[in-house]
């Protein structure tokens, strides 16, 4: 740890050093999407269809032959139908440093945790922008302090995360959500609200098959529980509330031939209790071009949950060709009955475009999933990607 | 010292074998020798695809190579063009006697993801070339005999035959062209299971790199099946540049891109 201390003051000096020539990359996308839904909305709000426009920009500036990095993400999602669904997000705006053992980055940044497909239920640095479409779930910036430490034993990384964000509840006006109304104003455990500061720690290793990791996260936990209140004019409302808690989680990935086995356990310790959840399955890679997937979740609060994979099966498989993939998957609830089913396809038109096809098709009933809710709406869009 | 002990192995191995063979072993560890020891070493790759007919795809992609301690390879591959991928990188660990180990960083996601390993007769990246084409052609992984010598475009070569001692290889024999002055590949023609021509891979475009260093330009390998082609160009060469072996941890992947 010593050697970490002495390289944290000496920071400025490290700033200041230039020897190497500084090299600056720009890439950036622009995405044009229209979504069409099955049934016309049902007394809740958004029309038959939703085209939504998204701008991603990536800069960073390397120098010290990439010990040091400066970089900044920003991206943009609106919605020209309705106004109130603009999604603006500083993905990145960090600093690194990395040395032989030792690797330091302080700002806004993006951490993912875990192996399997369907989901990850050891993620946590992240708040999540929930029910996003195909690309699943997307991730806000968050504010952190990250130092890793890597020897022949693996990374142990740790993180200082100040600065609460909450989930933004995107497109409650619009038609991937639940109708019931959302309040502005979040509640806390922490009488410090967005300002506690939260830590976690993780210590991953690869060694031949195996590659194993064990985290811990301690704080304010990024999944609110919502309660159902009376607001003024008489309509009911969701509050979210956000817990503190402890999460203790486990991941592991077995590679072996074509067989990949994965697995992800966490133990969720809060206020009124702790529950547990997992993910767990295998892929199998026919060919280098074919997967098949299978895995199941579960987590212990069943009903109570805040994710809608309680316990799920997910079947999926991925087709990559020489310009683009397809992919399809299904979920089915083992208790409700409810499934989901979906399928992508992309294709490369050239160097710098790309098209892509998306459907999703509910069956069930979502009543008995309130969590599926903002999914729960049989569409098809069309995409049109241009990458700079 | 690695080469050397290699080397012995192979003596000891081909006691008792008929001088051609022992020949044809010997050029083939001189031309494993050429190809390895060189510490690190990064250039850029174009790789252009033709499907036999007029349609041609290119990808750009900056590459990394290190010899680590232990012994085997470590390669990274991060893609440059098409945009689409752009950022998305690939680390190869191949270990003497192991199955390699493949990691892929999807920028996108930010998300590093250990991969099964390719099976060594599937497409790189798309291309005409295999994974056993692209390999290190490590002498205890073929059979050779010495068959002759030849003459390629006005450079005097050696034409040494190989069987790949694994069975899952694709390939019947195969036959090498190697350089009589420096050891460096020229040509190799594949053969499939029943010995008909399955593919040739010429070497075109040798440059010496630290006055020890001999690597091609351009690999082009055609496909007399299909008629498809790949070209894979190799720009900005550059050796000991005092890449560190931890760039090459699947741990400091989603760091360093």
């Amino acid at each position: 740890m010593s050697r970490l201390w002495c390289t944290l003051s000496l920071l400025p000096l490290l700033l200041a050093t230039f020897h190497a020539p500084a090299v600056a990359q720009w890439a950036g996308q622009l995405r044009v999407r229209e979504r069409v839904f099955a049934q016309r909305p049902a007394g809740g709000p958004g029309g038959a269809h939703e085209p939504t426009v998204f701008g991603s920009a990536r800069w960073k500036l390397q120098w010290q032959h990439g010990a040091q990095q400066v970089s900044l993400a920003a991206s943009l999602e609106v919605n020209p139908a309705d106004g109130s669904q603009t999604l603006f997000d500083i993905d990145d705006l960090s600093w690194r440093f990395g040395s032989e053992h030792v690797a330091v980055r302080a700002g806004v940044g993006e951490v993912t945790w875990g192996v399997t497909e369907a989901a990850h239920v050891v993620d946590v640095i992240n708040q999540r922008v929930t029910g996003a479409g195909a690309e699943g779930d997307i991730k806000l910036g968050q504010p952190m302090v990250n130092a890793a430490l890597q020897g022949w034993w693996g990374t142990f990384d740790v993180y200082l995360l100040p600065g609460f964000r909450t989930r933004p509840f995107r497109g409650r006006a619009g038609r991937l959500w639940s109708p019931n109304p959302t309040a502005a104003t979040s509640t806390f455990d922490s009488p410090q609200a967005q300002r506690h500061v939260d830590w976690a720690a993780r210590w991953a290793i690869s060694r031949g098959p195996l590659d194993i990791a064990a985290g811990y996260f301690r704080g304010t936990e990024r999944d609110p529980v919502f309660s159902l209140e009376t607001a003024a004019a008489g309509a009911a409302v969701l509050i979210p509330r956000y817990e503190l808690g402890s999460r203790a989680s486990l991941d592991l990935q077995w590679t072996r031939g074509p067989v990949l086995w994965k697995l992800e356990l966490v133990n969720d310790r809060r206020k009124l209790g702790a529950h547990q959840a997992l993910a767990a399955g295998i892929e199998y890679v026919v060919a280098d071009y074919l997967s098949f997937f299978a895995e199941y979740l579960h987590d212990t609060r069943g009903p109570l949950a805040t994710t809608s994979l309680e316990h799920d099966l997910f079947l999926g498989t991925r087709l990559l060709y020489q310009d683009g993939q397809v992919a399809s998957g299904v979920i089915v609830d083992r208790v409700t009955g409810n499934v989901m089913v979906s399928a992508q396809a992309s294709r490369r038109l050239s160097s710098s475009l790309s098209l892509g096809l998306e459907g999703r098709v509910f069956t069930g009933n979502s009543t008995r999933e309130p969590l599926l809710a903002p999914r729960w709406d049989t569409n098809i869009s069309a995409a049109l990607n241009w990458y700079y | 010292m690695v080469a050397g002990l290699m080397l012995a192995c192979v003596v000891t191995v081909s006691a008792g074998q008929s001088p051609d063979d022992e020949r044809g072993r010997q050029l083939a560890a001189d031309a494993y020798r050429q190809l390895t020891g060189y510490g690190d070493a990064t250039a850029r790759l174009t790789i252009i695809v033709g499907n036999g007919r007029d349609e041609e795809r290119r990808r750009s992609v900056r590459w990394r190579s290190i010899e680590p301690r232990g012994g085997g390879e470590r390669t990274l591959v991060v893609f440059e063009e098409p945009r689409d991928v752009r950022g998305t990188a690939l680390l190869t660990v191949t270990r003497p006697g192991a199955e390699d180990e493949q990691w892929l960083y999807l920028p996108a996601m930010n998300r590093v993801k250990r991969i099964a390993s390719h099976s060594r007769s599937g497409s790189f990246m798309g291309t005409e070339f295999s994974y056993e084409d692209i390999a290190l052609p490590d002498v205890g992984r073929y059979r050779h005999r010495w068959i002759g010598e030849d003459s390629l475009e006005g450079v005097a070569a050696w034409r040494v035959e190989r069987l790949a001692l694994d069975p899952a290889s694709q390939y019947g024999r195969q036959v090498v062209w190697i350089d009589r002055d420096h050891h460096r590949l020229l040509r190799i023609d594949f053969f499939d299971r029943n010995d008909q021509p399955l593919k040739t891979l010429r070497f075109v475009g040798y440059r010496l790199y630290g006055e020890r260093y001999w690597r091609p330009d351009e690999l082009r390998m055609v496909n007399h099946r299909t008629g498809a082609t790949t070209v894979i160009e190799w720009r900005d060469y550059r050796f000991r540049m005092g890449l560190a072996e931890r760039d090459f941890d699947p741990a400091v992947l989603a760091r360093s891109q």
